[in-house]
């Protein structure tokens, strides 16, 4: 037990330090940095419209009000905030697969995953998202009349988290498949639309495609369950569900990881 | 350079865009996405009475949605991302040393990198077309598919100098790469190419209008589902030649400003 | 005590063609042909404790691969190796503590921040005690002459002195084995000078155990007593680099300059004419031939000056580089 403690100190420190090099590698290009949120708030812009569009209605949709949906595009935007800040290395992940800069990375004595996956960190990207999505989280929270307690926090916060993992667990995965081909563009592209089904909450879709969302593809899961159980429309199952879907997720992704990397072929750049 | 130059160089925007077959067919796929998703959202609204479109009937919006996918997809560039590395990583000095114009060769190879996906995207629209319209009950003119073409050559030509701009400013913001996927989504957006904006009131409309970046999608669409008059047609070609023009001059301004800056990187 | 123990060690790499022009790209659409290409075939060497070993062959031999089979970067195809008993691609962090890798062309510091920064970042990585790293840091800062550079941008430094930061990034854990793979490539010759010295006194001075790979045979002659060169992925030489030239070893080069034109077909009676102008000559012969030819020159000819010289090792390398690949052939 204090092993695990000592160790997962020890990557909260590193995780510090990355944090740190990050900001002053970001404070040296600060012109890119103000664009970076400038271009975010432009993104946001899009999530706003659907936003809008949904608040404008304002009728009960297949049971979620017009409320419960806005807090819904708000959960969106917030754990897509939170995303972005590791969003960086997702990115990079290709190009350092195809010019063999993962190299130095894989003689580390550290969790090569925790390296390549979190060594960058932005913070400006995240700025916008996780303002307006708080902001729409909490306008929506009062907008529908829901009641504040702990146990909704408590429980909103922790499956936001839930959703942040399996966003980074999901969406790992397609940028794994650049260790297989030259180029991952695409299925980069696919995946980014996948994840575009959360730009509306899930009960517009039609039963089949919610399942697929829930239970196959677990995209749902991530936006619309935070909200779900607060306003009490989450059943007892479906929250473990939630859990579960992660742990599954992550198993999956480490399996894939791990294959990826015995097909590192380490290109000379 | 010939310009037979330039269709080898057109060639090989094909190949490569082929060569990476997996990244092709994934890519269009993952266009119909986003239209599955903005159909069902205005099925829904549309079902409950709910959504104030100003004017747009259900129908309308359907074939918008469909058209303005597809669209912006065939309008859509990708190659900023190159020209910015080639800016950062001196990877310029090859072109330099060359006989070619950069923007011509950009050019080219962007409309090469186009052939294969615009052709078979064509033949999605003309199922599409075909199925939406007998669902829909929609007919269109022959004349307004002609002129829907015309518009999306424009526009073509519009996106590319656009982007092309874009891509030079890295000449001056040299980490402007990582912002390049944000930046081409926005565009679509406020290009139409995901709602008509003018369903967002008045003074959206009047931006649309006067804004170069609606003419590379919701102009070319909104031919088609009827509600641009003739004249209203005719005006907006003029405003595309006049944007094309005007970015093209931009990025010519900028090619000889951010070159005599330009210092190469070395290894 | 063999610290490297490689075994019938082999890697292949699969990848796939493409046909010229855009009939091929089409037929490629749909069908790919796959090939397989051996950068490493079955190589076994061990190496000792201490020891300085450099890893010759020409481009594409197979050396670079090696290196990073021995870091556990890469899978293996087949083979084995053990290095103080552990199997490299397991990447147990007990292993990646023993030892370091510095490659010529990849960096691991972060460009934008001062190398000291990356240096801090190593020290967690590798838990390095405060106090130690600090001695170390001063150590090798001072061996390598980088002191008030450390709070420099890494991106604002020179190549060389980017290099000497890659070996203090690499040393600050002190390992017992240290992989290089062309750490002065590119260089200006005092930084290569530099790094020779420092890595020989390196090694010398704390025994840990180097095993490099270059092109310049003036860095493993400086640092390494002994070479092993491969081609077309397999060991084709293993001894001192010395008696690489030993293939050699009953030939002599003998340069002479005349007072007056030489005339070549003298010269050709006497032995191989390699290179001619009219007063200068570089004339291979047998050694047991060599007494009866100087005599003969020096006798008939104004020889002004004369030098006797063995056959340059590059010369023995590229003969192997040459033979193994005609073997292979």
């Amino acid at each position: 037990m204090k092993k695990r403690m000592d160790c997962l100190r020890r990557y909260l420190g590193l995780l510090g330090l990355f944090a740190r090099y990050s900001l002053m590698e970001q404070m040296e290009y600060r012109v890119n940095f103000a664009a970076g949120i400038a271009v975010e708030c432009g993104y946001m812009l899009i999530k706003l419209m659907y936003a809008f569009l949904i608040l404008q209605a304002g009728v009960s949709l297949n049971g979620l009000t017009s409320w419960e949906m806005l807090m819904c595009v708000g959960t969106y935007i917030l754990i897509t905030g939170l995303f972005m800040s590791m969003y960086p290395n997702f990115c990079l992940l290709s190009f350092s697969v195809r010019d063999g800069s993962l190299d130095m990375l894989l003689t580390k004595p550290v969790n090569t995953q925790f390296l390549v996956t979190l060594r960058k960190l932005d913070f400006g990207m995240p700025i916008p998202n996780v303002l307006c999505g708080v902001a729409l989280i909490v306008y929506g929270w009062q907008g529908a009349g829901l009641a504040v307690t702990v146990t909704g926090i408590v429980g909103f916060v922790l499956l936001c988290m839930t959703g942040l993992f399996l966003t980074y667990c999901l969406f790992l995965i397609p940028e794994l498949l650049s260790f297989w081909f030259v180029s991952n563009s695409g299925v980069h592209q696919l995946s980014e639309a996948v994840r575009d089904f959360d730009n509306v909450p899930m009960n517009v879709y039609p039963k089949w495609l919610q399942r697929l969302g829930i239970f196959v593809l677990p995209v749902f899961v991530i936006t619309n369950f935070p909200t779900l159980y607060v306003a009490r429309k989450l059943s007892v199952p479906m929250t473990i569900w939630a859990f579960a879907a992660a742990a599954l997720v992550f198993a999956l992704q480490r399996l894939v990881w791990k294959k990826a990397l015995r097909r590192y072929t380490s290109a000379n750049g | 350079m010939k310009l037979s130059g330039y269709g080898c160089i057109f060639g090989m925007g094909l190949q490569n865009s082929m060569v990476y077959r997996a990244d092709f067919f994934l890519s269009l796929f993952s266009c119909l996405f986003p239209v599955i998703m903005q159909v069902y959202l205005w099925t829904a609204l549309y079902r409950v009475g709910a959504a104030d479109t100003s004017g747009y009937t259900y129908e309308q919006m359907i074939l918008y949605t469909l058209l303005a996918g597809i669209t912006s997809r065939i309008v859509s560039t990708g190659f900023e991302l190159e020209v910015a590395q080639d800016i950062k990583e001196g990877g310029l000095n090859k072109y330099l040393v060359k006989p070619v114009n950069y923007a011509g060769y950009y050019f080219a190879r962007f409309l090469g990198g186009k052939a294969a996906p615009v052709g078979f995207l064509l033949a999605v629209t003309a199922a599409v077309l075909a199925g939406a319209s007998a669902v829909l009950q929609i007919r269109v003119e022959p004349l307004r598919w002609v002129l829907y073409g015309v518009s999306v050559i424009l526009a073509l030509a519009l996106n590319f100098s656009l982007f092309f701009a874009i891509a030079l400013l890295g000449f001056w913001l040299t980490e402007i790469r990582q912002l390049f996927g944000t930046i081409s989504i926005v565009v679509m957006v406020i290009s139409g190419g995901v709602f008509p904006l003018d369903i967002f009131g008045p003074a959206a409309a009047v931006l649309s209008a006067v804004l170069p970046f609606g003419y590379t999608t919701q102009f070319c669409v909104n031919i088609v589902s009827g509600r641009l008059g003739m004249q209203e047609i005719g005006t907006g070609f003029l405003v595309q030649l006049a944007w094309i023009a005007l970015f093209t001059a931009l990025h010519t301004v900028m090619w000889k400003r951010g070159t005599r800056r330009y210092t190469a990187v070395g290894g | 005590m063999a610290v490297i123990e490689a075994e019938q060690l082999c890697k292949q790499f699969r990848y796939s063609t493409k046909a010229k022009g855009l009939q091929g790209t089409l037929h490629n659409l749909f069908e790919r042909q796959k090939l397989t290409k051996t950068a490493v075939d079955r190589i076994s060497f061990s190496v000792e404790e201490g020891e300085a070993v450099g890893l010759l062959g020409p481009n594409g031999a197979g050396k670079t691969t090696t290196l990073k089979m021995l870091s556990g970067i890469l899978y293996p195809t087949s083979g084995t190796v053990r290095v103080n008993g552990f199997i490299p691609w397991e990447r147990r962090p007990e292993y990646q503590r023993q030892f370091a890798i510095v490659m010529g062309q990849k960096s691991q510091l972060w460009p934008d921040l001062p190398a000291v920064d990356t240096f801090e970042l190593n020290r967690r990585i590798y838990r390095i005690d405060p106090e130690e790293y600090r001695r170390t840091l001063a150590e090798l800062t001072d061996l390598l002459d980088v002191g008030p550079l450390l709070q420099v941008q890494v991106r604002r430094l020179s190549l060389g002195e980017r290099m000497k930061m890659e070996l203090i990034a690499a040393l600050l854990h002190r390992p017992a084995i240290l992989y290089l793979d062309e750490p002065t490539i590119g260089l200006d010759i005092l930084s290569q000078r530099a790094i020779r010295d420092f890595l020989r006194y390196y090694n010398q001075q704390t025994k840990t155990t180097i095993l490099l790979t270059s092109h310049y045979t003036a860095d493993i002659e400086a640092i390494c007593p002994r070479s092993i060169i491969i081609n077309h992925g397999r060991v084709v030489f293993d001894g001192p680099l010395a008696q690489v030239s030993e293939v050699f070893g009953h030939k002599k080069l003998i340069s002479l300059r005349s007072r007056q034109d030489l005339d070549p077909q003298v010269l050709a009676s006497l032995g191989l004419v390699r290179e001619f102008t009219s007063n200068t000559a570089l004339m291979e012969v047998e050694r047991d031939q060599l007494e009866s030819c100087l005599q003969q020159l020096l006798g008939r000819l104004p020889v002004m000056d004369l030098d006797v010289k063995d056959i340059p090792i590059e010369e023995g390398i590229a003969y192997f580089y040459q033979r193994s690949g005609e073997a292979a052939q």
